[in-house]
């Protein structure tokens, strides 16, 4: 799932998949910018048919670990 | 608490005008990949918003909104007692261009005009001032004007705004009338968090120069120059869905209304995917929710008038049943308002070239 997740983060960012650790934050990466943000966040719903909470979708715009972390969770609560 | 209930105001009538010139957000905007801009549309929802040409202003726009209006309704330009123009887009810094509107509109001199400088929640604070002057001041009516030309405010490669931001301009006329029901208003204010959506230079504050004029990489990274409007997006889409909506729920909780009971939620077109998630949060279903931002974009305090006035239109020029409106924004600033409408007249949206 860690792989999946990053994979279609990187795809969606349209940036090198190799280049996605957990560390990876909107400073760091500069095409994860907001707009970006919420596009990952729109995208991601509809690959996993779930929906994710504005007050997550803030705090998923941290590091890539968070982004993970907070969809993991949503993806849980769902089952 | 600048929560307030206003017995006897009726809104009569509400209309529109948007300049002719429309940007189109996937065929414009060069400067964005192809693919970046079909997401950037797909989320917003905003594909396409008009944009003035240099000599049309905010002012022009609710101008001619006002004329359809007053001749709709039937109601001659002596018959205002007061204009109240919401916008952050005047025509000049001083002085205030409701009174010019007042000479334009050819009312009287008696009237009482004045400028509210606020931006997305500029109608309901709008709405606020029209009902206190005629409750508290005895009025019989007024006009309230609410519109803005922001994309002169945008540097024409942000990409944070430039997909966003349109221009439009409105005029509502609310009368006195015993027989109305309550309006009931409340109002939001934390300045505190001022610098996540404002113009940097160009006021008195920090005047503008050459330097602050100077298009370069801002800290943030985006591309503009201080005397251009700077939008925080998280932090924007963060008040918008924790503070407005919190705000919202409480309002409707204490004026004991589900979204059952109301027929029409007015929000603020902030962008499709903030309302969406907004209109979600607050368990309203789609049908009940107009939206214009698809063809108009977010155009500030317009957006919610102009799209009471595309939706009425759309329904045979009148507007009937609870409304429950939200505007939120530049301050940051954001209110709830709801009012029972009956025959509210709406023509369809005017163009401007």
């Amino acid at each position: 799932m860690d792989e999946k997740i990053r994979e279609l983060f990187a795809t969606l960012l349209q940036v090198a998949p190799e280049g996605i650790e957990d560390q990876t934050s909107p400073a760091s990466l500069e095409r994860w910018d907001s707009m970006q943000h919420l596009i990952l966040v729109a995208g991601f719903e509809e690959e996993f048919g779930v929906d994710v909470d504005p007050e997550e979708a803030v705090e998923m715009y941290k590091d890539f670990a968070t982004f993970k972390r907070i969809f993991l969770q949503r993806m849980e609560s769902r089952r | 608490m600048a929560k307030s209930v206003f017995s006897g105001v009726r809104i009569s009538g509400v209309a529109g005008a948007v300049p002719k010139s429309a940007v189109n957000n996937l065929t414009d905007h060069h400067f964005c990949s192809v693919e970046d801009r079909k997401k950037i549309v797909a989320l917003t929802k905003v594909a396409s918003y008009r944009k003035a040409p240099p000599e049309i202003c905010a002012s022009d726009l609710c101008l001619a909104a006002a004329e359809t209006l007053l001749s709709g309704v039937g109601r001659r330009p002596e018959e205002i007692d007061a204009i109240v123009f919401a916008t952050i887009t005047p025509d000049y810094r001083v002085p205030s261009t409701a009174g010019i509107l007042q000479h334009r509109l050819k009312c009287r001199t008696t009237v009482i005009a004045y400028d509210i400088g606020m931006g997305c929640s500029g109608y309901v604070v709008g709405l606020y001032n029209a009902c206190s002057l005629i409750k508290g001041g005895g009025l019989k009516r007024v006009l309230l004007l609410s519109g803005d030309t922001q994309t002169k405010l945008c540097y024409e490669e942000d990409k944070n705004v430039v997909f966003l931001l349109g221009d439009g301009g409105t005029a509502t006329l609310l009368e006195a009338d015993a027989g109305a029901g309550d309006i009931v208003i409340e109002v939001m204010t934390d300045g505190g968090r001022f610098q996540n959506l404002y113009v940097p230079a160009g006021g008195f504050r920090r005047p503008s120069t050459e330097a602050t004029r100077q298009v370069r990489e801002q800290p943030d990274g985006g591309m503009r120059s201080e005397d251009h409007l700077y939008m925080n997006g998280m932090e924007i889409f963060k008040f918008s869905a924790t503070d407005v909506v919190k705000t919202i729920t409480s309002f409707m909780e204490a004026e004991k209304l589900s979204p059952d009971d109301v027929n029409h939620l007015f929000l603020h077109q902030a962008n499709g995917f903030m309302n969406d998630k907004i209109a979600k949060k607050l368990k309203f279903p789609p049908e009940k929710v107009p939206y214009t931002i698809e063809f108009y974009g977010n155009t500030g305090s317009a957006s919610i008038p102009l799209t009471m006035a595309h939706h009425f239109s759309q329904k045979g020029s009148t507007g009937r049943g609870r409304c429950l409106v939200s505007g939120f924004g530049v301050g940051l600033s954001w209110g709830v308002a709801t009012m029972v409408i009956d025959g509210v007249y709406a023509p369809p949206i005017l163009e401007l070239a």
